[in-house]
């Protein structure tokens, strides 16, 4: 059993990168020849009831069940994210909901989901950019913990304006998970990318890695946190806090595994865009109405 | 080789076999399962009660708020977005009924750049105030159905009234009857239930959930009812006056005198020791109930045996029997009918412009519920509720009531 | 409990998450130290290896200056973890793609490395020193030299011929793992202030022109305090390779600015008013005019008029302590730096220090632990 445990140990870790298709089946082969070796030499000193329990222990070990969550199996899913700017009112319920539902650390430094403000006044190149944290915007909210835009554009004259919500993209090729030396952050069958954090030694390098400036460093746990899309929700059926609250539905979320769920309608019946795509991180948060200076 | 090589390649073996050995012991069972990391973190990390627990969660005790809600203009916004998640409530507490209204309906709908044409939006200096001296925005919108123009008819919120002061306003028990004041009077009242200058546990938060206009139909709506009322309650003596009081939370449901509607048992005739236990258990906590726990928490220990002396007094002699024995039906069916009887009475018998439901034919039913539910009816009270409602749920519930005895 | 945390003020747009400032002066100063050793390894190796014969004065004194600050290069590391007490998850489950994870098992490697070649450079010394004392100085020594009193002249051959292929494996450890310190974040595309090609390259030369600089510093300084003469043919061979490979290094650094300004991609806005205004002093003026021009002149014009005895070790020593500030300038304008340029590219951070185990003060304490070990040694 020790060998056993010990190949596929050296199985995963030739692969690398074990969270693409192509790595597991390389794996699976990989144990198939194990096991077929095995197996010879079984043949030649056993009987064969012995070859065929070796057999099975080795396919055994190459197709693990699902984790252990009640009514959930994380192979019938694959979840994606949209997010429609367009249809944004800058309201910011989906921070307070996050807030909320996943005890975020109460502060204007962090955030697991963030919505920007993009105005253009008139005669002008660049936009202005300011997100709830901005300190004027946390004046106007009254404390840190509420969070609200400030009117401060009323009366000038103004080009162009949007709001962007921002969240964690769950990329499909995550430069956090590619950095993490421990193998605290993964990226799931599902397709969200989680931390454990009894795992996470707090280095801070995911951080540095994200592109787009997801993940934070919690001071309570000393560990990195960030965006599980409401991991302990969507494995019961439900849709992350962010998506529940938004009364526009800016915010839209679903298996795209189904061909009849909100996300697959989005990505289908929509052309949407990512955010900085040139880093190759392949997010799964897919977007309608950015613009050019979006990043 | 000199030993001294000899003993330093023995100290680096022993350290590195030492090495591997720790790296082998220290690798949690579960690493390599899935992927380069523990196997048993998804499902640690999948563990939690969600905090936002849905308008179908609150919808089980605020059915009249959600239907004002779910046909309103306010749709989208649920109800945890304004009252703060739900989490264990009503265990935790009562949620909150946010005070500022201009802060909180100015999130969505100041005039702000950015914001899409398409949403509400107001410039809040130049927005006309009716009321100068109360500059909340629940002055003229209904929160919970706030388009202007678009209010419920007062019949329809006045599914919030019937249920303890009669289908005619003509007052229930210690419940005054609404249908003999002046429409002055009680909007004075209920304002001041919604400023809070009366305290009321039933009546200030059904009132802050109320727009001035709101209030102001419903009190031309009862105050046209003049005379139509039945007789006007007698005056309790003083004696009695405590007692009353005291039932005045009971008779809602368990009936005036406490013979029992529906679902909620009779009281009348129980042993005085059973009553007096069961609503101090509530009030420990060793009964758990949405509805009686609060209640019973705001009794004193003298309130509780006066309450059980006066229903074990009452005696079930005393207490009219129901006008139909309810048929033997599952709980399932008695739960959907919670949804019925604020209107249609504990046993389907009808209330004022709501129709009996007892007796009717179950076909009957069964169609109308179908047709509400597939919109060839419609109703802002019915529509919703009927959708709610699966194939099953509309079956059971049509047999139910053809079941039950008509009064007529 | 909202826990402590230390947040920086800043210019224009950035990420709400990005207003605290991950990586401290502790990573500041871990590539600074591990430069150090690379750097002072190379000296090392010059002797052991190549058979400078000039550099045998500092030959042995450069390993053991280069073990110092080995030993003491993952401390930095350590009080800038959140949960140092995990710090051994990435060797028991390193994971291969993060280019951390390697870290622990190449530090590991070379340290080890390092003390053996250490061990075998002081034996005979241990040894000696074993047999002239008594009690628990005498067990001490006896242990550090695992019981063994060999020093025939077979067994020093042994020694050397064991020294010579530690140093030969030494020279590609020592540099690969400065090397692949610039890789942690020339790696890195987040940024576009680190994520470059030339990184590697860039660390690697800092590493060793601080190296040699330390080394031209702490040799004169023990030898006057140890009263023994300078030997100035090797200080000057030390500085005529601290004069060329700090104009190499010049010149890679300047190469890589004008590339991210020639080629002007997004965000060069920022950039350059990162450069022109906050960076400015410390970048262009102290980094690059008075830490390598400077020296650069200095040693160029000793050399052409041949200066020699002491005016020539004052000069080489001035030079040095340049050096040495210019080096950890560029570490702190790239870790540092890289971080107050916003991933936004719209805003520009203003990295504070935030006190406390991840503190300046601490550092600075970590930073002089090898010297205060140097000199009990």
């Amino acid at each position: 059993m020790t060998c056993e445990k010990d190949i596929d140990r050296r199985g995963q870790t030739a692969q690398g990168d074990e969270d693409d298709g192509d790595a597991r089946t390389g794996r699976r082969g990989f144990l198939k020849d194990v096991g077929k070796a095995v197996a010879s030499i079984g043949a030649l000193a056993a009987s064969g009831t012995a070859l065929l329990a070796t057999k099975q222990t080795a396919q055994a070990a190459a197709e693990p069940g699902p984790p252990a969550i009640a009514g959930y199996d994380w192979n019938e899913h694959q979840w994606g994210y949209g997010i429609d700017a367009t249809r944004c009112i800058g309201c910011l319920r989906c921070v307070e909901a996050c807030k909320a539902e996943n005890d975020v650390v109460p502060t204007a430094h962090h955030f697991r989901t963030w919505v920007e403000r993009y105005v253009w006044l008139e005669g002008e190149e660049r936009p202005h950019v300011d997100s709830h944290s901005d300190p004027d915007n946390v004046a106007a909210s009254g404390s840190e913990k509420e969070y609200r835009f400030d009117n401060r554009y009323q009366g000038k004259k103004v080009y162009k304006a949007f709001f962007v919500p921002k969240i964690c993209n769950h990329c499909r090729h995550p430069s956090c998970v590619q950095v993490c030396p421990t193998g605290a952050t993964f990226k799931t069958k599902d397709g969200a990318v989680l931390i454990d954090h009894s795992y996470c030694i707090g280095c801070q390098y995911c951080v540095q890695a994200c592109p787009y400036g997801a993940r934070f460093f919690d001071p309570r746990t000393q560990v990195t946190e960030k965006c599980t899309w409401c991991y302990h929700r969507i494995t019961k059926g439900l849709k992350p806090a962010c998506v529940e609250v938004c009364p526009v539905n800016a915010r839209i979320f679903g298996d795209l595994n189904n061909e009849a769920s909100d996300i697959s309608k989005f990505v289908t019946e929509n052309r949407v865009q990512v955010l900085k795509p040139e880093t190759g991180n392949a997010p799964t948060c897919f977007y309608v109405g950015l613009d050019k200076e979006v990043s | 080789m000199p030993q001294h090589i000899i003993r330093l390649i023995i100290v680096l073996t022993v350290f590195l076999a030492t090495a591997l050995a720790a790296k082998v012991y220290f690798t949690d069972e579960s690493f390599y399962r899935y992927g380069h990391y523990r196997g048993d973190a998804p499902a640690e990390l999948a563990v939690g009660d969600p905090k936002f627990r849905g308008p179908a969660y609150c919808e089980k005790c605020h059915v009249d708020r959600h239907v004002q809600w779910n046909t309103g203009v306010h749709k989208g916004v649920k109800c945890e977005v304004c009252h703060t998640p739900a989490d264990k409530h009503p265990a935790t507490g009562k949620l909150p009924i946010p005070a500022d209204t201009v802060k909180l309906c100015t999130l969505c709908h100041e005039k702000m750049p950015g914001r899409p044409v398409s949403q509400p939006q107001i410039v809040v200096q130049d927005h006309p105030y009716p009321h100068e001296d109360r500059l909340e925005c629940i002055t003229c919108h209904n929160p919970h159905s706030p388009k202007i123009g678009a209010e419920l008819p007062a019949e329809a919120l006045a599914i919030q009234c019937v249920g303890c002061h009669g289908a005619q306003g003509e007052g229930v028990g210690a419940f005054p009857a609404l249908a003999d004041k002046s429409a002055a009077y009680m909007i004075e009242e209920m304002r001041k239930y919604k400023s809070g200058l009366r305290q009321n546990p039933m009546m200030t938060p059904l009132m802050q959930g109320l727009s001035d206009r709101d209030i102001e139909e419903l009190a031309k709506y009862y105050a046209a009812m003049g005379g139509k009322s039945a007789a006007a309650p007698t005056a309790p003596t003083p004696a009695a006056a405590a007692v009353a009081q005291l039932t005045a939370k009971c008779v809602g449901c368990h009936g005036a005198k406490g013979e029992g509607a529906g679902t909620f048992p009779p009281l009348a005739g129980k042993d005085v020791d059973y009553l007096r236990d069961q609503l101090a258990n509530y009030k420990s906590g060793a009964r758990q109930n949405p509805m009686m726990t609060p209640i019973a928490q705001g009794l004193s220990d003298e309130d509780i045996a006066r309450l059980a002396e006066y229903y074990a007094t009452l005696g079930a002699g005393s207490a009219s029997a129901p006008a139909g024995a309810a048929p033997s039906a599952d709980p399932a069916t008695l739960q959907l009918t919670a949804r019925c009887t604020g209107c249609h009475g504990a046993e389907g018998e009808g209330m004022g412009a709501f129709p009996g439901l007892a007796g009717k034919q179950t076909d009957y039913l069964v169609d109308q519920l179908n047709n509400y539910k597939s919109g060839v009816r419609a109703n802002p009270v019915m529509t919703p509720i009927a959708k709610g409602l699966t194939g099953e749920q509309i079956e059971k519930l049509a047999s139910y009531y053809s079941l039950l005895k008509s009064k007529q | 409990m909202e826990g402590t945390f230390h947040a920086s003020s800043y210019i224009g747009y950035v990420y709400p998450n990005e207003t605290i400032i991950p990586w401290t002066v502790m990573i500041v100063v871990y590539p600074y130290m591990t430069g150090l050793v690379a750097g002072a390894f190379s000296v090392s190796s010059m002797y052991h290896v190549f058979g400078m014969e000039k550099f045998k004065p500092v030959a042995r004194f450069a390993l053991l200056t280069a073990l110092c600050f080995m030993l003491f290069v993952p401390m930095t590391l350590l009080l800038h973890l959140g949960q140092p007490q995990r710090a051994f998850n990435a060797m028991v489950t390193p994971h291969l793609t993060s280019a951390f994870a390697a870290f622990g098992y190449f530090a590991a490697f070379y340290t080890l490395l390092l003390m053996i070649e250490t061990w075998f450079a002081f034996r005979a010394d241990n040894v000696i020193r074993a047999r002239n004392s008594t009690g628990l100085v005498r067990t001490f020594y006896r242990t550090i030299t695992l019981w063994s009193d060999d020093i025939s002249e077979k067994a020093r051959a042994y020694d050397e011929k064991w020294m010579l292929s530690l140093a030969i494996i030494g020279i590609p450890a020592a540099h690969g793992l400065h090397g692949y310190v610039g890789f942690v974040f020339g790696s890195l595309k987040a940024r576009e202030w680190w994520g470059s090609d030339m990184m590697p390259v860039i660390f690697l030369f800092s590493a060793v022109i601080s190296g040699i600089a330390a080394l031209i510093v702490l040799y004169t300084l023990v030898s006057k305090l140890r009263k023994t003469p300078i030997d100035e043919a090797c200080v000057r061979g030390m500085a005529g390779a601290l004069w060329g490979f700090l104009m190499f290094t010049v010149l890679l650094e300047g190469l890589e600015f004008a590339n991210v300004v020639y080629k002007g991609k997004e965000g060069i806005e920022v950039i350059m008013e990162y450069v022109t205004g906050p960076l400015f002093y410390r970048y262009f003026v102290l980094q690059f005019g008075l830490g390598a021009i400077v020296p650069i002149i200095i040693l160029g014009i000793m050399f052409m008029r041949a200066t020699r005895g002491k005016a020539f070790i004052a000069g080489a020593v001035i030079a040095s302590l340049l050096v040495l500030m210019n080096v950890f300038l560029m570490r702190w304008n790239v870790v540092i730096g890289g971080q107050e340029i916003a991933k936004t590219m719209r805003g520009l951070l203003h990295y504070h220090d935030p006190g406390g185990r991840d503190g300046l003060a601490v550092a600075l304490t970590v930073l002089a632990c090898p010297l205060v070990s140097l000199s009990i040694l």
